[in-house]
């Protein structure tokens, strides 16, 4: 039988000629945390350098820099994921997964600065996951983000906590009327930890599933682009529908840059098309999301 | 330290010894080149690129023609540098048109004459071609051997089962 000589072997590759330095950028531009993800999975020595630590943190730092910078009218998509990663050990053990209404109307998002958690809940309704996958994602997110003493403090009762919140006999607060409480107190100052929360959430460390989150969340603002409207859910107050938009500022600087008020929509000559997120009822807030 | 030389062309030579003279400017793209000729002074025989060969060579030079008058990034890493978006220009993505094997030695190229522009560009190419696919995609579009194990395929399936879409 004839052997074949090693010079008529074709260059079945040029992939195995990239020394991996140069492999090393190019996963560092990858886009988006699947793409990423993906490329791990391709062989072994792909895996080794996207399961090194120094290549993930570069990755992960990069991303967030690129795309959602503090600075960038996208910040709030990286204060965002890092209050999910913040409070993952809170979420998980609810009965509905963490990321849903029942929960941020729940005694125990109650007794903390709730407004922090409206960016959050309003963009979790805007996800296209499913609850097994917002499940997943947040088991994951414990995993790989031990619980740590200093937490448990964001959750105390707060000392001054108003006397008269209605409570159903679950010990829930109810929606409609806790959210015409929260106006009525205003809502910075009826919690207390507001800025242990921001400083906590600054401090916490990102990793690939922030990645993920945050490529999600990303793909819902900037895709398709035009306004994003919030709403309290309550319509016929006007005035409070504002004044989410503001308190969100004071959370966020640039939360004002990619959300109005509910209301202006109606103003809005160029839309074509809404969708509602209505799976999370009354008193949850609502994004409106206009396609042109 | 030798005296500034003030030579307006140089020449290189590929790998298979052909010589090509290009302006000094466009030649001094490269850092590589740039720290030999400020090294060197004034040089008048052909500077042997040894890892690259006439074709890219040329086209590595097209590139630094073309973008010749772009700013020299500053040497530390500035806040745009650490973007990593994957937008390319309009040129550089008709330049980097060209089969898979082209576009690695053009990547092997920037990386050898350190032309960190060029390097990026390709870098972000081939991140380009690998969005969206899936690893077997990849694996096919790369011609990348799947050396897994069906056990270590299985046990990495599982580690990213948490991203999946269901």
């Amino acid at each position: 039988m004839a052997t074949e000589s090693p010079s008529t072997i074709p260059d079945i590759s040029g992939y195995p000629r990239l020394p991996n330095e140069i492999l090393i950028q190019i996963i560092l531009y990858l886009p988006d945390a699947n793409a990423f993800l993906n490329v791990s999975q391709v062989s072994r020595n792909f895996r080794e350098l996207t399961i090194d630590k120094a290549t993930r943190r570069s990755f992960v730092d990069n991303w967030f820099f690129t795309y959602c910078h503090p600075s960038s009218k996208t910040g709030i998509i990286q204060f965002i994921a890092r209050l999910v990663r913040l409070t993952a050990h809170r979420h998980l053990n609810h009965p509905r997964g963490g990321f849903s209404a029942y929960t941020f109307f729940s005694r125990e998002l109650k007794q903390q600065e709730i407004s922090n958690f409206k960016a959050f809940y309003v963009l979790s309704g805007a996800l296209s996951w499913s609850k097994t996958r917002k499940q997943a994602h947040l088991k994951r997110l414990r995993s790989t983000s031990p619980e740590v003493a200093w937490e448990g403090s964001l959750f105390e009762r707060p000392t001054s906590r108003p006397t008269s919140v209605p409570v159903n006999m679950n010990g829930e607060f109810v929606m409609q009327q806790v959210a015409a409480f929260h106006y009525a107190l205003g809502l910075l100052n009826f919690l207390p930890h507001y800025g242990k929360v921001i400083q906590h959430a600054e401090s916490v460390e990102l990793g690939i599933e922030d990645v993920v989150l945050a490529s999600a969340l990303y793909n819902v603002l900037v895709f398709p682009p035009g306004p994003k409207y919030v709403s309290s859910g309550i319509r016929s107050n006007g005035p409070m529908q504002h004044s989410n938009v503001e308190t969100w500022r004071k959370v966020h600087p640039n939360v004002g840059l990619f959300f109005k008020a509910w209301r202006e929509c109606e103003k809005d000559a160029r839309r074509t098309n809404h969708r509602e997120c209505k799976e999370y009822g009354p008193g949850m807030v609502i994004l409106y999301d206009w396609a042109y | 330290m030798a005296t500034p030389s003030t030579q307006a062309t140089v020449k290189l030579q590929s790998n298979d010894n052909v010589v090509i003279e290009v302006e000094r400017a466009i030649a001094e793209r490269s850092v590589l080149i740039k720290n030999m000729l400020e090294d060197c002074g004034e040089v008048t025989d052909a500077i042997p690129i040894s890892n690259v060969n006439e074709s890219i060579l040329r086209k590595v030079i097209e590139w630094c023609e073309h973008h010749k008058n772009d700013p020299v990034a500053a040497e530390n890493e500035n806040d745009d540098s650490r973007k990593k978006t994957t937008d390319i220009d309009e040129w550089d993505q008709k330049f980097m048109n060209v089969d898979q094997e082209m576009l690695f030695e053009i990547i092997l190229a920037a990386n050898f004459l350190d032309i960190k522009p060029l390097l990026d560009t390709g870098c972000k190419t081939v991140a380009n071609m690998i969005k969206g696919k899936s690893p077997e995609e990849i694996r096919k579009l790369f011609n990348i051997q799947n050396d897994f194990t069906p056990e270590e395929e299985e046990q990495i399936r599982r580690e990213n089962e948490w991203a999946e879409d269901r």
